[in-house]
């Protein structure tokens, strides 16, 4: 029978890791973990494209967490990082051509898969595939946010 | 240009700006533009130090010598400069023109820094309170919230509101609010020569119109309708100018020519009353926000251009400001310093899709961070001197 002890500790936090000293203190939003530069972003994602988008073997495949900063005459711009390793740009999208489903608007938060099929015969085919995810508020958000505006009103007058 | 060039010496060019590189006795700024946000930092002639906003967030926020954030990097090398025991440094104002990241993002870990140090904090509109409407509708309306980086991004707004909030009560200051008129460093003389900081917008009426409108669109939130986009801030951003003797430096914000039923610059038309030597341009000199006829009144010898981030191509052409005639157009009158080579002027794009499916278009990077143009006035309106720090450059 072996002698060893086993101690079970609560798991710790990388020291890379930084967390914001900031408290919850407006509601607003999550306490946000960061670490220098860059996030790991979309580690619980979804890297395959999705299934039913497939028409082959998907090559190269990368995935993009993106949010919707405009949109202007059928051109969508987002902010995108790059998963996993957080890499920041800016991609332009046309409503027509990228998306499926109701328009994107602002502030929604954007996947985007990328990646190639191999036919045969030497063709290479980009594909691509962006799903648009919006917020919807809950009845408490709602109210939270109307008694904000009134407080804020009446603060003003 | 011809009298342009004449009025600005010859720059003189280094890797980083330092205290040491400012004119003792003079009016001087040192326009941060690392291409990923700005801010400026004035120094007044009697040597007090003042910040209009701050870039983007340094890599390693908690560092108490702001390795990373050009603005505090320069700080603390005045406090070097000057022979000060560090973290005694005080500083006359601070000064967030208005909510965009790359303008607030590094100011909340400046004033934590400064906490107690800071003698006048001036907000944007409502003492900060579109702010928090702002930040209360974004985020509200943001999908998929949890564990992006635009998240930590709209936590440096949360940061500048509560160390404004803070100032007000740890030390019974009173935050001014930035708009067209006010007083904000009331005259005093210094050297000899009357010095005043006043705000040269946003025209009250564009401030309260711009308040309302977001109330609408928290409305219309609560009542399950499609959000709509925001007023853009810039329409609202603060805008100083700061005069000693007959020099004057405009730092003019993000703000917009007057459109659909704002005023924008015109409210400042009435405000010139003598030559603008050095503007910081407003809006990183885009179309959007140039007035020609307050442009010719200032008659700026000195224009400072700080580039967007994304100053670069799309399908429909340069996107984001300065495009090349935004710039080319300034050159017609003034000398022009931009703190860095926009992304048109830098050939082909990069490519950061491994399968070269999706063309992505990258921000500024972080050894940029020293990019800046630092500028000395005497009080009869003279400019004594201009560095270039950094990959800052004269255009073309």
């Amino acid at each position: 029978m072996s002698d060893s002890v086993f101690v079970k500790r609560p798991p710790r936090r990388p020291r890379r890791y930084r967390v914001f000293e900031l408290p919850e203190h407006s509601g607003f939003l999550h306490r946000v973990d960061t670490r220098p530069q860059r996030f790991l972003v979309g580690a619980d994602e979804q890297v395959e494209p999705p299934e039913d988008q497939l028409s082959d073997a998907p090559v190269n495949t990368t995935l993009y967490l993106g949010r919707v900063d405009d949109v202007e005459d059928s051109i969508v711009s987002a902010t995108v990082w790059e998963h996993p390793s957080g890499r920041q740009g800016m991609v332009f999208l046309e409503i027509d051509a990228d998306f499926e489903g109701p328009e994107p608007c602002f502030g929604d938060l954007l996947r985007i898969w990328t990646w190639v099929e191999l036919p045969g015969g030497g063709v290479v085919t980009p594909r691509k595939r962006v799903q648009v995810e919006r917020r919807e508020l809950s009845e408490a958000e709602r109210a939270e946010l109307q008694e904000l505006v009134d407080r804020w009103k009446a603060e003003e007058e | 240009m011809s009298a342009a060039l004449a009025a600005v010496p010859e720059p003189t060019r280094v890797e980083r700006i330092l205290p040491e590189h400012l004119v003792d006795g003079a009016l001087s700024v040192v326009v941060f533009g690392p291409g990923r946000g700005e801010a400026v930092v004035v120094q007044l002639p009697d040597g007090r130090l003042g910040v209009v906003d701050g870039c983007k967030g340094p890599s390693n926020p908690k560092d108490p010598r702001g390795t990373g954030d050009p603005v505090r990097e320069f700080l603390h090398a005045v406090e070097a400069h000057r022979g000060l025991t560090e973290h005694t440094l005080e500083l006359e104002f601070v000064c967030l023109t208005h909510p965009h990241d790359d303008h607030y993002a590094g100011l909340g870990q400046l004033m934590s820094r400064y906490s107690g140090r800071i003698r006048r904090p001036w907000t944007g509109p409502h003492g900060g309170r579109y702010a928090k409407a702002l930040m209360a509708y974004i985020g509200k309306t943001r999908g998929g919230r949890d564990s992006l980086p635009d998240n930590a991004d709209l936590k440096g707004l949360e940061a500048v509101i509560l160390e404004f909030a803070n100032a007000r009560r740890r030390c019974r200051l009173e935050f001014d609010e930035v708009r067209r008129g006010a007083m904000l460093l009331p005259p005093e003389d210094v050297a000899g020569h009357p010095l005043t900081i006043t705000g040269w917008g946003p025209a009250p009426a564009d401030s309260h119109a711009a308040l309302e409108d977001l109330y609408f669109a928290l409305t219309e939130l609560t009542q399950g309708m499609r959000p709509p986009r925001p007023r853009n801030p810039n329409l609202t951003s603060g805008a100083l100018l700061v005069r000693w003797g007959t020099s004057a430096v405009l730092l003019a914000g993000d703000l917009l020519r007057g459109r659909g039923g704002t005023v924008g610059w015109e409210a400042a038309h009435g405000l010139v009353d003598g030559p603008v030597q050095v503007v910081n341009v407003a809006h990183h000199a885009s179309e959007e926000a140039h007035d020609e006829e307050l442009w010719r009144k200032m008659a700026p010898a000195l224009a400072i251009i700080t580039p967007f981030k994304n100053a670069m191509t799309d399908k429909r052409g340069t996107r984001y400001p300065p495009r090349p005639d935004d710039v080319k157009r300034l050159a017609e009158t003034s000398v022009v310093a931009i703190t860095a080579r926009p992304r048109w002027a830098e050939g082909s794009l990069r490519l950061l899709s491994g399968n070269g499916v999706l063309p992505i278009q990258t921000g500024g990077r972080a050894d940029d961070i020293h990019n800046a143009v630092a500028v000395s006035l005497d009080a009869e309106g003279r400019v004594s001197r201009l560095v270039l720090g950094g990959k800052a450059d004269l255009y073309p």
